[in-house]
């Protein structure tokens, strides 16, 4: 293949010492701001003027990397060092799971958490070993691109679909997120959050395109590993006198060990539901622990924007060797993580085991259940919140407050109406004398006034915080680490700062992904083949604008970050995302006799599995249930009680039967992280691309051995991005 | 060639070991976990010995051979840490290594760190097998 004979940019040469002065500078400043911070700088300053710092930064370098080639603007000319793209690769897409829910899952099921960090290094490797080097040597500039030319221009199209399907998803759930966060921790208002987040991240991608996107997320890095370390080492020291988390996170979880029993012994904590954070399987049994590995793996192989990233390189060898950095730093993540839940849920323990009453719950818990992301016996400061602000608007009652937030459209759901009717008086009752009430009023009168009532209600009488009464949304994790650390406006500025990168980084990644299919694969391929590069270039930009103002759009209008574990959104992304490209991508590269129409058969195979898989398991499970309960032989316990419930729902009548068939579901569908009846040897509902992986490969085989032979210049093309 | 022989001669006896003297002697978990293990081996063994022999002869494209047995390998230890481990963590709990229980750190640390080990070698390897075939032309 040609070897790039032009020399390296300027900048490339001096990427060393520019990055070396910008790492430097950021330990000065933030030195310095510790220092004033000590003499008596105001918090919101300094919180604010980290984050501002940040913010900048990325705007400059993602404008500085302004460039009107199109080679630099889809692939940064290729030259991009192996250390650097490897930070830029590690940013891009640890966000994803890690910050914004990774931490809640690891939170809620300890080693069963393990299984996600696993699956995304091992894909890292898969990358590496099976795809990076090869989609590097074709010079294809987008995914889409490379089945193009190696399966010809209808599954390329083919893939831009499912590419845009899956970066959109992906995008819509990233900017809700951030969104979310915004509004708890900044206390700005949902729609604001979005639209400026939509605008920022337009500006600083689409001056330079890839060049940007790269360097802003090198860039990003360097915050995200420092928010991530800050809070850890903070609570480290507070905890044990040492700062290294790695090393005294195993003294973390022997504390929470012996908090949980202490917790039992109290009668704080109900033994069956108390689930031991160490304990490996009881969440999450083996064969669900490998399936999210194993798509974790093959999804993370084949992301769309990820495959891309090592082809910034000049060589096979410097992708191999980014996609190894990335992983190096992805370890700094994935090491830190768990470290993360543990000393969180070493304070959320050791405040419980104090027998606290309601009313003294410490403030830092406020933050959080505010956003609606922690529930206390269901209910949240929010739902609080919300009948103040329809008590202030002229209802008086209970109904009247319910039918006026029935009127307004939340992007979420309402708390407020989630809750019972003792709990719902309760609140309107108490909302009366709330007007105009500061947070911390309105977090404290929550305690006295409604807590009780819930609690009444759930049947806890002793008026004590229990362990089983809090319910984290994995969000809420996140969140409630930075409350805790309020005591440092410095430590809170680093935490939003990398929040902020984190962010940025993914979504950039994503949006990019989009309007490069767009510009390059739609635009240019189809609609205009003669297009200069700087028309390529408009082209894409227009596409960015285009995306990103849908994907703001998609966020406001219906998604919600809360309505599942975000575990299982992301689980879905990877699980389409392999689905999809990972037998069609491995089988490009390593099997000559692979044809489009194998190729096709088997990318729409994988993907019509896995969603059916997802769809039915989520949303029909009777059906599924049935339709399947020939071919999988289910234990004679659960068709027992299947026979016996569906009787019930049966012979019920009126509002029982409602409440029969909700069991009857209940038992079907399965929760979160148990598979119900309705499932395939037990596998979770998002996973389901550990049976459509190895099904699109079986249809893509059979397919391309019946269909007739790929053409020579194929065979050709192959052979040359075997060799060196 | 001996190679190969010797590694058909341990799945055997893996498979021997595992199945004859389990029951009667060896309690059945670390009967068959260690014939195993001893099966594998052999079959590396075994296809380490084929595929020097393949390399050996003329007109193989070695180039190829070299890259793809890497790519085995590497996928082969990639299964083991991420899905055999695993599988062992529970057995390895009982075990504790500076707090962390030994299952739970292996997971949480050396699956990991191996993880990246394995990438860095795997990146020079290849750069290894590419200089080859680069001399040879």
């Amino acid at each position: 293949m040609q070897k790039s004979t032009e020399p390296a940019s300027d900048y490339i040469q001096n990427v060393g010492k520019i990055f070396a002065i910008y790492v430097v500078g950021m330990l000065a400043i933030v030195t310095f701001l510790s220092i004033v911070e000590r003499l008596g700088g105001s918090a919101l300053t300094l919180t604010g003027g980290i984050a501002l710092l940040a913010a900048s930064i990325f705007l400059g370098v993602g404008l500085c990397a302004r460039t009107g080639q199109a080679k630099q603007y889809f692939l940064a000319g290729c030259e991009i060092p192996p250390f650097y793209n490897g930070l830029a690769i590690a940013a891009a897409w640890l966000p994803l799971t890690a910050f914004l829910g990774l931490s809640g899952v690891l939170f809620d099921l300890g080693f069963d958490g393990l299984s996600f960090l696993v699956g995304m290094l091992g894909g890292l490797v898969v990358l590496s070993v099976l795809i990076a080097p090869y989609v590097t040597r074709s010079r294809a500039v987008t995914l889409p691109e490379f089945f193009g030319v190696r399966y010809g221009w209808p599954v390329q199209f083919l893939a831009a679909l499912l590419v845009l399907i899956v970066a959109f998803a992906l995008a819509v759930s990233s900017i809700a997120a951030m969104g979310s966060l915004a509004e708890a921790v900044f206390g700005l208002s949902y729609e604001h959050s979005v639209w400026g987040a939509v605008a920022f991240l337009f500006v600083m991608t689409a001056a330079g395109g890839m060049r940007s996107v790269t360097w802003t997320q090198a860039a990003q890095y360097v915050f995200m590993i420092a928010a991530l370390l800050a809070p850890v080492t903070l609570l480290s020291m507070q905890n044990f006198g040492n700062p290294f988390a790695a090393l005294t996170a195993g003294q973390a979880l022997e504390g929470i060990a012996a908090l949980e029993m202490e917790l039992i012994e109290k009668g704080l904590a109900d033994a069956g539901s108390l689930k031991p954070h160490l304990a490996p399987f009881l969440q999450i049994d083996v064969l669900n622990f490998m399936a999210i590995a194993f798509v974790l793996m093959t999804g993370t192989a084949c992301l769309p924007h990820l495959v891309m990233r090592p082809a910034v390189t000049s060589n096979a060898t410097s992708a191999r060797l980014s996609v190894a950095w990335s992983a190096f730093f992805a370890l700094l993540f994935a090491l830190t993580l768990p470290a993360y839940a543990a000393f969180t849920k070493l304070e959320v323990y050791r405040v419980i085991s104090k027998s606290v009453a309601f009313a003294d719950i410490p403030p830092w818990f406020a933050d959080a259940s505010r956003a609606g992301l922690l529930s206390i016996h269901g209910v949240s400061v929010d739902a609080l919140a919300e009948a103040v602000e329809a008590r202030s608007s002229g209802a008086t009652d209970a109904a009247a407050i319910e039918a006026h937030i029935k009127a307004l459209r939340l992007h979420r759901p309402s708390a407020f109406l989630a809750q019972g009717s003792a709990v719902k008086a309760a609140l309107a009752e108490t909302a009366a004398g709330l007007t105009n009430a500061s947070p911390s009023a309105t977090w404290e009168a929550f305690c006295k006034k409604i807590l009780p009532v819930a609690a009444t209600q759930a049947g806890n009488e002793r008026g004590l915080l229990t362990q089983s009464a809090i319910a984290f949304q994995p969000l809420g994790v996140a969140v409630l680490a930075v409350s805790f650390l309020k005591s440092s406006p410095i430590a809170v500025g680093i935490v939003l700062a990398g929040t902020l990168a984190a962010f940025l980084a993914a979504t950039s990644g994503f949006l990019f992904s989009m309007a490069s299919t767009l510009g390059h694969d739609v635009y240019y391929r189809f609609i205009d083949r003669n297009a200069t590069g700087g028309r390529r270039i408009g082209a894409t930009l227009a596409a960015l604008g285009l995306v990103s103002a849908a994907a703001g759009y998609g966020a406001l209008r219906g998604f919600d970050p809360n309505s599942g574990p975000i575990a299982d959104l992301a689980g879905m992304g990877f699980s389409l995302a392999a689905a999809a490209f990972f037998p069609a991508l491995m089988l490009g590269v390593w099997w000559k006799r692979a044809n489009a129409w194998g190729a096709a058969a088997g990318m729409l195979a994988g993907v019509g599995l896995c969603l059916t898989y997802y769809v039915g398991q989520r949303y029909f499970p009777l059906a599924f249930y049935e339709t399947w309960t020939a071919l999988f032989a289910t234990d004679p316990d659960m068709a027992q009680t299947f026979d016996l419930l569906k009787s019930n729902w049966q012979q019920a009548a009126g509002a029982d039967q409602l409440a029969a068939r909700q069991e009857l579901e209940a038992f079907v569908g399965g929760s979160a992280y148990q598979a119900g009846a309705a499932s395939w040897w037990g596998v979770l509902s998002p996973y389901g691309a550990v049976f459509a992986v190895p099904f699109g490969f079986l249809i893509a085989i059979v397919v391309s051995l019946v269909t007739p032979r790929p053409t020579v210049e194929t065979e050709v093309f192959v052979e040359g991005i075997r060799r060196p | 060639m001996i190679e190969t022989v010797f590694g058909l001669l341990l799945v055997l006896a893996g498979a021997g070991v595992g199945f004859g003297l389990t029951s009667s002697f060896i309690p059945v978990p670390i009967g068959i976990g260690g014939a195993l293990i001893v099966a594998s081996i052999g079959l590396v063994l075994a296809a380490h010995g084929v595929f020097r022999q393949r390399l050996k002869r003329e007109g193989t494209d070695t180039h190829w051979w070299r890259t793809c047995g890497l790519a085995v390998t590497i996928l082969v230890l990639l299964a083991i840490a991420g899905f055999v481990v695993p599988a062992f963590v529970p057995l390895l709990n009982a075990f504790k290594i500076a707090g962390f229980p030994l299952g739970y750190y292996v997971t949480a640390v050396g699956v990991l760190i191996g993880f990246v080990m394995i990438l860095f070698w795997h990146a020079a390897r290849s750069e290894r097998i590419d200089s080859l075939e680069k001399q040879a032309e």
